[in-house]
């Protein structure tokens, strides 16, 4: 081993002597691809540490409590699903009801591929929110179906069957018959993905411990949030990973993306202002208390930096502007899939941090670890988001770097 | 008709301290009510009269009776013995509590009193808590008691936030006596305490042991009327416990229980009535 050791470095000042080692030594670059598997690498073993932490000490080691039971990774999953449904939703109506079959189609691979990876994440999350994520199953063995939450469940899980069946029918040669079965598959996962989003808006829908959620706004709120969501990740996608940029169809979809974008936003602001008024209007502090936590309360910046600055109006300032290019109208799309976060996180959690305004006392009858109505997601429920985040992201890049789903243009085909 | 019973209930009374006379320690109240006559003052220790009830309840099928709660907040001193004897009979770990008593001050000094209202969970006849859950985890039974199936509860707290009441809690897995010293010279340290977190408890009428991650860890618990106790003929802890004989508990389906009197009262309430839950603890105000 010494020897060896030493014979190496006697020849290095042999090979500096040779001509080429003398010439400007050109350092072979790193590819961003590279840089990008790295980061998602680090980004899972970072959060790796997290999980871990969860399965040995269990839910202990987040800032849960019993007053608030659900809080950042129940948010983070009604999020990944408005992400994952809503743009197959959104996609699926352009090309199928409003035929914009010119460019748009060629991103179904790249389009079912990300819902994957983000379904990949949700369900990560949502399992590792339950108090014994190995009876998971149960819900699949006996379930309860006058409860939404089953209803919640079960359609997940036959979305996600319906979309590894439109991934691998996008994955098989373009034939006629491939081509009808694949129409079928969106044809169905229509109503079926509309179906999941109201539903899981109708999960705090019928919860009357909660007056805040009690009611129907939530259900068509959380549609019209998918909506903005999902078109705001077709458009991401759509701008950012479509190979012919220079073809005239890109463009003109693009904007017309953005068209929409800017529509839908509007439409999901008014929504939230009517009801947002609906409940503080009359102001009968059990509904109002937790609204007016959102607006005024601790986290005030979650709603008035992260979802109206970021989430909204400046998303909607980008979408006005004359000089609209695609890229413009892509980085819209992602500073709005990037903190519309915010929106989900308002809808779940304040409204458990207003018990006290229901029931005056309750809190501070009893002490003890999470008996507190306050919230503020602990070190290992970032650590856990970030893990599912990273394996998201891994999926789709073995997705898109290995199995090479990507778009398909005129231009990719050349490529291929 | 009333007149026959109370005499019969005397006669009875008058016979059972006649052979225990200074044991029971009840003649002296027994007299006091024979000489009052006062109306609605029970001749005998509200005790012993609700462990009757509880006997001739149990002779009955479970589906027959009603179990009801009677939590007189006129005579509730917010002495916590209920809290704790729940604490003490459940084993229940630090974050979990089954009965807290809520405290409320009532005015503006000096003009200033204190109300106290005990709070376990209130078996709703209409309960939202079971029709959410995914998994039939919880559930009511045929006696109206609302329970959860610890090896069924999946954990996903889902019924927490649909009671109206907040009467359920998470067992996060904490301990009573983590992070407590450890010494040679400590008579009672972590190790020898911890070992008193290992005695089984008998909820449910299971012996079940607290361990890492095992259920009850991870699972949703409430009060369910001491159901253990009730099966062997024994009221609820918290009622056996209460100092000044202000819960209640019986039977409603036997209009001869002290329950099903007292439920009868005008003065009478039930918290939050106007979501029909048709909760099955009464407080008489």
């Amino acid at each position: 081993m010494a020897t060896k050791k030493k014979t190496a470095e006697t020849e290095v000042p042999v090979e500096a002597e040779t001509p080429e080692a003398s010439a400007p030594v050109t350092k072979k670059k790193l590819s961003p691809e590279t840089y990008l598997w790295a980061l998602g690498l680090i980004a899972l073993l970072v959060g790796a540490y997290g999980v871990f932490q969860r399965f040995t000490d269990g839910l202990r080691v987040t800032d849960l409590g019993s007053f608030v039971p659900w809080g950042l990774w129940v948010a983070t999953y009604e999020y990944f699903v408005w992400l994952e449904v809503g743009s197959l939703v959104v996609f699926t109506l352009l090309v199928y009801v409003f035929r914009w079959n010119k460019v748009l189609p060629g991103m179904a691979r790249t389009l079912y591929l990300t819902a994957l990876a983000i379904l990949a994440m949700a369900l990560i999350l949502i399992g590792l929110d339950l108090g014994h994520p190995f009876r998971f199953w149960y819900v699949l063995v006996h379930p309860q179906w006058g409860s939404l939450m089953t209803w919640m469940i079960w359609l997940h899980m036959v979305y996600m069957v319906v979309l590894l069946a439109k991934l691998f029918m996008e994955m098989r040669p373009e034939t006629e018959s491939n081509h009808r079965i694949a129409a079928w598959l969106s044809y169905i996962s229509l109503p079926l993905g509309v179906a999941l989003i109201v539903v899981a808006g109708s999960v705090f829908g019928v919860v009357i411990g909660r007056p805040t959620w009690q009611g129907s706004a939530l259900p068509l709120y959380f549609l019209i949030s998918a909506m903005v969501a999902g078109t705001g990740l077709l458009t991401f996608q759509f701008i950012w990973f479509w190979p012919g940029k220079r073809e005239g169809d890109y463009l003109a979809t693009a904007q017309r993306l953005g068209w929409l974008l800017l529509g839908l936003l509007i439409v999901a602001l008014i929504a939230a202002a009517l009801g947002g008024l609906v409940i503080l209007y009359p102001g009968v502090p059990a509904q109002a208390a937790a609204l007016q936590l959102t607006l005024f309360g601790p986290y005030w910046w979650v709603y008035w930096v992260m979802h109206i600055g970021l989430g909204v109006t400046i998303p909607i300032i980008i979408l006005l502007t004359k000089s609209k290019t695609a890229r413009r109208i892509g980085v819209a799309a992602g500073i709005l899939i990037l903190s519309y976060i915010a929106v989900p996180l308002n809808i779940v959690i304040p409204p458990q941090l207003a018990v006290e305004t229901v029931e005056k006392g309750l809190v501070t009858a009893y002490k003890g670890p999470g008996l507190i109505a306050d919230y503020f997601p602990s070190v290992s429920e970032w650590l856990v988001t970030v893990f599912a985040l990273a394996f998201g992201f891994l999926i789709f890049m073995v997705g898109y770097h290995i199995l090479w789903l990507r778009p398909r243009s005129t231009d990719n085909a050349k490529e291929g | 008709m009333n007149q026959t019973k109370s005499t019969e209930s005397q006669g009875q009374v008058s016979a059972a301290a006649a052979e225990q006379p200074q044991a029971s320690g009840f003649v002296p109240l027994e007299s006091i009510a024979a000489a009052l006559n006062v109306p609605g003052l029970e001749p005998k220790d509200v005790l012993v009269r609700m462990y009757e009830d509880l006997q001739r309840a149990l002779q009955k099928p479970a589906s027959e009776r009603r179990w009801v709660m009677v939590i007189d907040l006129r005579k509730c001193v917010g002495c916590h013995a209920c809290t704790i004897a729940c604490v003490a009979e459940n084993k229940l770990p630090p974050g979990v509590v089954y009965r807290q008593v809520v405290e409320e001050e009532i005015g503006t000094y000096p003009n200033v009193s204190m109300r106290f209202t005990p709070r376990p969970c209130l078996h709703c006849d209409e309960p939202p808590c079971v029709d959410v859950c995914p998994v039939s985890a919880t559930y009511k039974r045929p006696d109206g008691i609302v329970v959860v199936d610890y090896d069924r509860c999946i954990g996903c707290r889902y019924c927490m936030n649909a009671c109206p009441y907040n009467s359920r809690y998470f067992d996060f897995g904490f301990s009573q006596y983590e992070d407590t010293p450890q010494a040679d010279s400590l008579i009672l340290g972590r190790e020898e305490g911890g070992v008193l977190e290992t005695v089984p408890s008998f909820e449910y009428g299971e012996k079940r042991v607290r361990q890492r991650e095992d259920s009850p860890i991870g699972n949703v618990r409430k009060c369910h009327f001491c159901l253990h106790r009730l099966e062997v003929g024994e009221l609820p802890a918290c009622t056996a416990t209460c100092i000044g004989r202000a819960t209640y508990f019986g039977d409603s389906n036997d209009p001869d229980s002290l329950v099903s009197q007292l439920i009868a009262s005008p003065n009478v309430m039930r918290l939050r009535e106007e979501l029909g839950t048709q909760p099955k603890v009464y407080y008489l105000v």
